[in-house]
């Protein structure tokens, strides 16, 4: 080996150690943890199996768990692709103001989550917040939102929504101006409506980029904590209880780190299947 | 309607759009901070009042004189998970940009970290951190931040590199600059600003980070999120002065917000569009 050759591999060797040390082994250590009894208020932690697994798929807690992240998962994307691409498709055109407006509009997404958390608390309040205000100014009932059972994953999703939808919308816009100019001219030449342009060019075109957007936000929705912590807590009852929270109150309320494991692992194990599905297009992006 | 009429037409609606996608982007903004300037007694009223007379600094200075120490507490733990991811990003970004070390496989190993779930890591750090009695220190928690921060440095740098022409370094070296010399006096002031956008975005995802501070800190290492989210329980209804502390915590992020705001979408892409 010569020295062209130990040089690069020396250069990536500090990230690889202290990667090795911050993910793999603590990745490690949490899969022995997650076969023990590991309870912190109790001195021994035997070893049992799959016992904190068969615990966690029997667990109707955790059933709801996975269906209240689906919802959330299916909410928010419902909500924040169409707007998002909507907000691109207007972007894309040209009018006064706009280098000005579309940094604007992608603050949200900068804004620390427990504070946008907080900041649903202020706008939501059922007594005197400024949306249940609005909503009676325009003859309609207050909600309870957050507050109430039925109303409160809806109010997360809200909220997400706001602090999102930025995303698709910036990703979207950076796919739309960089699609190639000259199949729209030859379009137009041929009399083809703008919404004959929009469902035959400009979709089919941009269909690496909405995938991409879909598959990044899903991976992070399915993750969701910050806002749901600040804002329920998983409540009222389970009504938001996701994956997350659910992993943090099991591990962190009721100290049963053994069974907090499993479910950290089950959740890592479902998004490694988005991030291979991320990776193959990543690596379709760059050919 | 004729061609002119049209295109007053679809430029009115798109104005109007505009316009509504602006306000609720800055309503709930504006919001938070009307609130932290608002005196106690005008706060929570029915109907809300949408501006005030009668504007107060009194939260701004309970969320200093209280809160500074977690403001200083994240400003330390940011800097450091940033300063060591740039550092070995830089390295390793440089190197898999130019000699393709690892192939495919690294780079993207590494890239895939940046959705890897930081409840997963929370537990086993927790009780690494517990055995090595290093629990609410500043130190166990920059350690986890650096799954945040690396991954995102490397990725992001090695991005940067590739978009300095090859042939730039080659050509100094004919001139006789060593390899080293070449990165130096070349390379790096090329990728400088590169660098320092990869930097605030360390900084930002480290300084947004919840649930890692959460698990490790108690008190004395306890960063502003999480301080924030502990006003809840603690003082139940002071709206005026989460706010403010609210805000203080929204601040800096602003700020960078502001100098990135051509690179927000790169950054939060990964790079997959320009």
């Amino acid at each position: 080996m010569t020295r062209r050759r130990r040089g690069p591999i020396l250069l990536v060797l500090p990230t690889m150690v202290i990667l090795v040390l911050v993910v793999i082994f603590p990745m490690i250590y949490s899969l022995t943890v997650s076969f023990r009894f590991y309870d912190l208020r109790v001195p021994r932690h035997p070893f049992v199996g799959f016992e904190n697994y068969i615990r966690l798929f029997t667990d109707p807690r955790f059933h709801n768990a996975l269906r209240v992240t689906g919802l959330l998962l299916l909410g928010e994307l419902a909500l924040q692709f169409p707007i998002g691409f909507g907000l691109a498709l207007l972007l894309a055109r040209k009018f006064w103001g706009k280098k000005v407006v579309q940094p604007i509009l992608l603050i949200p997404m900068m804004i620390t989550p427990v504070v946008v958390g907080y900041m649903g608390r202020l706008l939501f309040e059922t007594r005197s917040g400024p949306i249940n205000y609005f909503l009676n100014l325009m003859g309609l009932p207050g909600a309870l939102w957050h507050t109430s059972a039925n109303t409160a994953l809806l109010t997360v999703i809200l909220l997400d929504t706001w602090q999102w939808t930025p995303f698709m919308m910036g990703v979207l816009l950076a796919g739309l101006v960089s699609l190639p100019p000259e199949p729209y001219e030859s379009a137009k030449v041929d009399g083809a409506s703008s919404l004959q342009i929009f469902w035959y060019l400009t979709l089919p075109l941009l269909k690496p980029v909405i995938a991409l957007v879909i598959i990044m936000r899903s991976l992070a929705i399915l993750q969701t904590f910050d806002i749901i912590y600040v804002l329920t807590m998983g409540g009222p009852g389970t009504a938001t209880e996701t994956i997350g929270i659910y992993t943090y109150l099991i591990g962190f309320r009721y100290w049963d780190i053994g069974q907090a494991s499993s479910a950290a692992w089950v959740l890592a194990i479902m998004l490694s299947i988005g991030v291979t599905i991320f990776l193959r297009m990543m690596g379709r992006e760059r050919r | 309607m004729n061609l002119r009429t049209r295109k007053i037409f679809s430029q009115t609606i798109t104005y109007i759009l505009i316009g509504i996608a602006l306000i609720f982007t800055l309503f709930p903004i504006y919001w938070m901070l009307l609130t932290s300037f608002q005196p106690s007694d005008e706060l929570m009223q029915s109907p809300p009042r949408f501006i005030t007379s009668r504007p107060t600094l009194e939260h701004w200075r309970f969320a200093i004189e209280n809160k500074w120490r977690y403001f200083i507490n994240s400003l330390i733990i940011s800097s450091s998970a940033t300063a060591i991811a740039i550092l070995v990003g830089s390295l390793s970004g440089y190197a898999f940009a130019r000699y393709r070390v690892g192939g495919d496989t690294l780079p993207f190993w590494i890239l895939s970290l940046k959705f890897f779930p930081p409840i997963a890591a929370a537990v086993p750090f927790f009780l690494m951190m517990n055995r090595l009695h290093l629990l609410d220190t500043h130190i166990a928690v920059i350690i986890p931040h650096l799954i945040i921060t690396i991954p995102f440095a490397v990725w992001m740098i090695k991005g940067f590199v590739a978009e300095v022409p090859r042939e730039l370094e080659e050509a100094a070296m004919i001139d006789g600059c060593s390899h080293l010399g070449v990165i130096r006096r070349v390379t790096l002031p090329l990728i400088a600003p590169g660098i320092v956008v990869t930097a605030l975005f360390c900084f930002i995802w480290s300084w947004n980070d919840f649930l890692f501070a959460l698990i490790l800190t108690r008190s004395h290492a306890m960063t502003l999120p999480v301080a924030i989210a502990g006003m809840r329980e603690a003082h139940g209804l002071m709206w005026g002065a989460v706010s403010a502390t609210a805000a203080m915590a929204t601040l800096p992020v602003l700020l960078m917000a502001i100098v990135l705001q051509k690179y927000i979408v790169r950054g939060l892409a990964l790079g997959a569009v320009k």
